[in-house]
């Protein structure tokens, strides 16, 4: 069982450039770390430092509350599964499970023992005696994974291990490794471009950009409380809707819409310092939207006072045109665009993703009323770094 | 982020516990491994310097003897017309009166650098004679008792059959210096005890950190005083060395600093890299451990013989003295005065023929190549192996036998050129007594022997094209021509611009087939630059004439190199 | 009937170029075939019919060249100087590839470079001031000097040769191999060398080829025969004051079965070994 800290971690590259900066991570033993965000945010970086492949430019590595930074790759006990597999080309399968035991001058018995039992976990045992050009890319790719887990490293570091396979055995191999992660217990970071994956797999998730951790926690808390703009347009499929709202006394004016805004939320927003008609960004989630035809809107307005006694809802519904449809059976996703009026340029360029049930049926360019629920919105300040508001 | 803590401060220790940790985590592998080799090396360095020294020794005492009877014990040979006689030695006390020489047929014995070789002897034949080493030992008295052999060859036969020899020996030449070996030794023990340490040792230097700057500032102290700390015994040894030798040798003093400074220049630098990079990435530092080897042998053995080059062009020799001449060499020869341009031997008419020579090979070889890698890439073709191994065989016969055989095949009157043209009714062409038809002489055996490795490379470029490419061009309506000019050729050129560059730099400074084909017939035209060079060198003795002649040479290639390095440059950014 | 028609126009396709290849091998094996023809008959002068296939058959002039007393002294100098050349050659350039193709220091550019000079270098400029060092060094007449010579001649190709093959060798598994617990020694030898086998069979050959091939530098720091290498023999047979064309045939094919040997059994190597580094430079 093992613990792993880091403290202001950050890499510079020779060439000057700051790959990673002051990251600060505190993993418990046993944990499962996902580290996401943009490519070239610095997740690999991050990840070989911790492996010692890179050399730590600033701040300290504790493994088990030891400091790692001098330490070379193979004293750290890790494991680590590549993209490419990085396996041995010129040996078997057997030979490239065995090659860190042999180095830890473990008997030949035990290692064998280990080699089969480890093959048999991962169903690779009919491969042990191929070479791995012999053998499919799903199949590489779980001798990379027997390779690491025969070693019973103290940590496993995963980059991107999924990212070459297709959909359906990517989706097995995430079972696999959440069925070996509750077997083993092992502290691991994973590095991935797949939400999906890290929602999935992870007990706590770790998002980057441009060297910069963005947020870290639990999955949903991601998704839930995105800390800034950036996370929420980063985490859930499809993105998040982001629309330039303005504020008013007690509400926001969202593409020359009114939407009242509950107390405690005004006040909260006051409190960071916004003030009455300044721009603010408002998040919302697409299947958290729904969209209502225009002829259904008088049986709305009976239902709106029910509606209203729940929770503040949009006034009216921002008129849209719907542009286009894609049914993908599960589910209906629409992107709409806003009707305003001719002055108000910035929210008509507007694109709005909305997700919408099967069953429901909608047609493409006609005109509906967008709304959705007050509790469900994100607010974010309207700068650059677009903290959360409320 | 600078904050010490406590596993950090536990880091900086001293540099001997530094070293010392380290190697103990290790498991003194490390220690044990630069221990035995620093042992062997010393070892065979100690054993090459009492050899010499012992051969010193030998020569002095020879030298004191000054006259020994060498009794004939014939072992007659014939090789062709040359006669190997193999005469014993037996030396023997003389008395210091009898100093007379008593011979049959040689004269005198004289040091050479190449061993001993007999003087002219009194009845003109010509000889060379190698002494080897036989079983010889010094006696209490240290008196040399033994056998040596005396191996003469002669260009003349009938030389009287029995002779008495009487050798008088004298070292003319200083004895060789061992202090160079200890030197060598030295330096290479060193260099592999650094790259133990290196690498068993040190890994906790492998990632340096910002917060260890003072313990990076105490590794960069610790090699280079490690450094002087080993060299200094060396450095001694040398100057001792030398410092002995000086009385009888006379060897000025001055050669000590230089020694010395010899043994420490590239232990300097390895400190300064050391110094230099402690901060940064130690990774240069492995770099360098890595190069050390061969940049010490390639260092050696090429650039100081290259510097060497360089001095002596600007000297000129005359019976083993060299005076300084300055650039004169030089605008002698790029001034070409003493000849008119259509002149064999005009610097220009020789460059001349060196670039015709020179493109018309590249021209051949790679189109001869292309093609037929073109023809054997084709699929489906059957005794392709056959074939590629029948066309590699050329390159695999050492180029002087090609050479010679086709030289044969050239000759006027046996050679089978001719014969060919007799069927068809041509006469004979005497090949060697034109310009034209010497160079065709050459320039066929080079092509013979150069364009399978044209053809190889190709083959292996072609390979690697991906063969959907030609399947898009395909569908894309492409002729085959079409698909050749703009994918095949293309992709080609990275990799074979550098083989035709690298390949016609061989082929400017192609030795073998010039001086053995044509020999520069007639009258020295159909030599290159390089035969020119060898002529002036070895048949004239005019060494700094011919250096100065070669350093040309290699700028002109040095120009070309430069020039033709955009185009690859161009090429692979084609590739990539 | 068109089928037919299209058929041989297929096979017209498939078969034109044996029409090309099949006489220009037979050009090429020409000359190869009148050594071996030479060889086999027992007579000395060059004098030969057109006719490249031997008619006779005498094993005369073999026996007479290797039962000559310095025979097997020459040749084993030979095996023994390309023997030791190959080893140091390849394992020098082996080590100071690698740190080129993996490492970023100050002075790479300027070593790969140096490499790349040395083969401009002319011989006559080197020939004399080399024959100073190896004198120097009190190598003359011995193997050592010879093979320190030759390796580093032919060091700088070899760096070239490996360099480029290393670079294609993907850094990930190294980085595993580290990772696994490999000391740069068991990196080296476990991943780096059996993965640049083609490479490194085809610099080896070439360094082989270097020093068994090289008569000029041997003749002239060698003057004893018995430290003669076979070639500088070879080439006496057909020197200044004898031609014994039949001897010399007979040495030249010992001298070259060896190295052709070596080309046939390493001729997919010598395909890929020399591009995918190659002389990429
Ligand atoms: N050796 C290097 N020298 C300089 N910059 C580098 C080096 N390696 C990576 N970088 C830069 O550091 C940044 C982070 O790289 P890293 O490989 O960690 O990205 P990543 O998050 O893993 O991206 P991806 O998802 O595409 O793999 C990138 O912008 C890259 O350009
Ligand atoms: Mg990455």
């Amino acid at each position: 069982m093992t613990s792993v800290r880091l403290i202001g971690i950050g890499k510079r590259y020779p060439n000057g450039f700051e790959a990673v900066q002051n990251l600060d991570l505190e993993v418990q033993s046993g944990e499962f770390i996902a580290l996401v965000g943009p490519s070239g945010c610095g997740k690999s970086t991050t990840l070989r430092m911790i492996a010692g492949l890179e050399d730590i430019s600033s701040g300290e590595l504790l493994i088990d509350d030891e400091r790692a930074n001098e330490k070379a790759p193979k004293d750290r006990g890790v494991a680590m599964v590549f993209q490419s597999y990085a396996l041995y080309p010129h040996m078997s399968v057997r030979e490239n499970i065995a090659f860190a035991l042999k180095l830890q001058k473990m008997p030949q018995v035990e290692i064998d023992q280990r080699v089969e039992a480890v093959a048999k976990k991962l169903q690779i045992f009919p491969l042990l005696d191929r070479k791995p050009k012999e053998m499919s890319g799903g199949q590489r790719q779980r001798v990379a994974m027997a390779r690491a887990i025969a070693r019973q490293p103290k940590i496993f570091l995963f980059d991107e291990p999924l990212s070459n396979l297709d959909a359906q055995l990517r989706a097995e191999m995430r079972v696999e490794i959440t069925k070996l992660q509750n077997e083993l217990k092992t502290t691991s970071f994973y590095v991935t471009h797949d939400q999906v994956e890290a929602m999935t797999l992870a007990d706590r998730v770790v998002l980057l950009k441009s060297g910069v951790v963005q947020q870290i926690g639990a999955p949903l808390e991601l998704h839930d409380q995105p800390a800034n703009r950036f996370v929420a347009t980063f985490i859930g499929s499809p993105t998040m809707n982001m629309l330039r709202t303005e504020l008013k006394l007690d509400g926001l004016q969202v593409c020359g819409v009114h939407l009242s805004l509950s107390t405690k939320r005004l006040e909260h927003i006051q409190a960071q310092g916004i003030k009455s008609g300044m721009p603010i960004d408002l998040g919302i989630r697409p299947h958290q939207m729904t969209l209502v035809a225009l002829d259904e809107q008088s049986k709305l307005d009976e239902q709106s006072e029910q509606a209203q006694e729940q929770t503040a809802t949009l006034a009216n519904g921002i008129k849209v045109s719907l542009e286009a449809i894609e049914p993908l059976g599960s589910e209906t996703i629409c992107y709409c665009r806003p009707i305003v009026t001719a002055d108000d340029q910035e929210s008509s360029e507007q694109r709005l993703v909305v997700k919408l049930d099967a069953d429901r049926k909608v047609e493409r360019g006609q005109i509906y009323l967008l709304s959705f629920k007050e509790e469900h919105i994100h607010l974010f300040n309207a700068d650059e770094e677009g903290v959360r508001l409320s | 982020m600078t904050k010490p803590n406590q596993p950090s401060l536990a880091h900086q220790k001293n540099i001997v516990g530094q070293w010392i940790s380290a190697f103990k985590s290790r498991g003194y592998l490390g220690v044990i491994f630069a221990v035995i080799c620093a042992c062997l090396l010393s070892g065979l360095g100690l054993l090459q310097s009492l050899k010499i020294h012992q051969r010193q020794a030998r020569k002095a005492l020879i030298q004191e003897t000054l006259t020994a009877q060498i009794i004939p014990d014939y072992d007659q040979e014939y090789l062709g017309h040359l006669k190997l006689r193999e005469v014993s030695f037996v030396p023997q006390q003389t008395d210091a009166s009898s100093d007379q020489h008593e011979y049959a047929a040689l004269s005198s014995l004289q040091e050479t650098k190449s061993g001993l070789k007999l003087d002219q002897p009194e009845d003109k034949a010509w000889f060379d004679a190698y002494w080897k080493d036989k079983s010889e030992w010094f006696d209490a008295q240290g008196h040399l008792w033994g056998k040596r052999t005396l191996t003469l060859k002669a260009q003349q036969t009938g030389l009287p059959t029995d002779f008495q020899l009487l050798a008088k020996l004298s070292a003319t030449q200083p004895p060789r210096l061992p202090w160079l070996w200890f030197v060598l030794c030295g330096l290479v023990t060193f260099m592999i005890a650094m790259w133990a340490c290196f690498y068993f040792g040190s890994t906790h230097d492998s990632t340096q950190d910002s917060t260890q700057q003072k313990k990076a500032k105490h590794s960069s102290w610790s090699l280079p005083l490690l450094t002087t700390i080993s060299a200094s015994p060396l450095v001694i040894l040398s100057c001792l060395e030398i410092m002995s030798r000086e009385q009888d040798t006379g060897i000025k003093v001055a050669e000590g600093p230089l020694v010395a400074s010899l043994a420490l220049i590239p232990m300097l630098i390895l400190g300064l890299s050391q110094y230099k990079t402690a901060g940064k990435s130690s990774s240069y530092r492995v770099a360098y451990t890595y190069m050390m080897p061969t940049l010490l042998s390639v260092g050696i053995l090429v650039f100081v013989p290259f510097s060497l080059g360089v001095g002596l062009s600007f000297m000129r020799h005359h019976q083993g003295e060299f005076t300084w001449v300055g650039l004169s060499h030089f605008i002698d020869i790029l001034s070409a005065s003493d000849y008119p341009l259509t002149h064999p031997l005009n610097f220009y008419f020789t460059l001349a023929v060196t670039l015709f020579w020179t493109a018309s090979n590249v021209v051949l070889h790679t189109s001869i190549g292309l093609s037929l890698a073109l023809l054997l890439n084709r699929k489906g073709l059957k005794l392709k192996g056959i074939y590629r191994a029948l066309l590699i065989i050329p390159w695999a016969i050492p180029n002087y036998i090609t050479a010679l055989i086709w030289k044969g095949m050239f000759n006027q009157q046996y050679g089978l050129i001719n014969k060919f043209l007799a069927i068809l009714g041509i006469e004979p062409v005497s090949w060697m007594g034109s310009f034209w038809g010497a160079m065709a002489a050459n320039i066929s055996t080079n092509t013979w022997l150069g364009f399978p490795f044209m053809m190889v490379v190709t083959l292996g470029a072609l390979q690697s094209i991906p063969q959907d490419l030609y399947e898009a061009a395909h569908l894309a309506g492409a002729s085959k021509w079409q698909s050749f000019k703009s994918i095949t050729l293309p992709l080609l050129k990275p990799a074979l611009l550098p083989a035709v560059i690298l390949g016609s730099v061989w082929t400017f400074n192609m030795f073998n087939i010039i001086y053995l084909v044509s020999g520069g017939q007639p009258g020295g035209a159909s030599d290159i630059l390089i035969t020119e060079a060898y002529r002036w060198a070895f048949e004239q003795d005019r060494y700094g004439y011919a250096a100065a002649y070669s350093l040309i040479i290699f700028f002109i290639l040095l120009g070309y190199a430069r020039l033709t390095q955009r185009m690859t440059q161009a090429a692979e950014e084609v590739y990539s | 009937m068109s089928t037919s028609q299209t058929q041989s126009v297929n096979q017209l396709n498939q078969h034109w170029p044996h029409l090309i290849l099949l006489p220009l091998t037979m050009v090429i094996l020409i000359p190869a075939l009148w050594v071996l023809k030479m060889a086999l008959r027992p007579s000395q002068s060059f004098d030969l019919s057109i006719n490249p296939l031997p008619s006779e058959f005498s094993l005369n002039n073999f026996i007479e060249v290797m039962s000559e007393p310095l025979f097997t002294v020459q040749i084993f100098n030979s095996i023994w100087v390309s023997a030791l050349t190959t080893l140091i050659g390849v394992f020098f350039s082996c080590t100071a590839a690698y740190a080129l193709s993996r490492y970023r220091f100050p002075g790479r550019q300027l070593g790969l470079k140096a490499f790349l000079v040395t083969q401009m270098f002319p011989g006559t400029l080197m020939m004399i001031p080399l024959y100073q060092v190896i004198d120097f060094l009190g190598l003359l007449d011995q193997v050592a000097g010879l093979v320190l010579v030759y390796s580093t001649t032919a060091i700088p190709f070899c760096v070239w040769n490996l360099k480029g093959y290393f670079d294609t060798i993907p850094k990930e598994i190294e980085e595993s191999a580290l990772i696994d617990g490999a000391g740069p020694f068991t990196l080296f030898w476990k991943i780096i060398i059996p993965l640049s086998r083609p490479a490194l069979a085809v610099t080896a050959l070439f360094s082989f080829m270097t020093a068994w091939n090289e008569y000029i530098l041997a003749a002239t720091f060698m003057n004893d025969e018995r430290a003669y290498t076979y070639p500088v023999r070879l080439q006496q047979y057909v020197g200044e004051y004898s031609t014994e064309w039949g001897h010399f045939a007979a040495g030249a094919i010992l001298v070259s079965a060896p190295v052709m040997l070596l080309f046939f059994v390493l001729q997919k190597h010598l395909v890929g070994g020399l591009t995918s580094g190659g002389v990429k430079g």
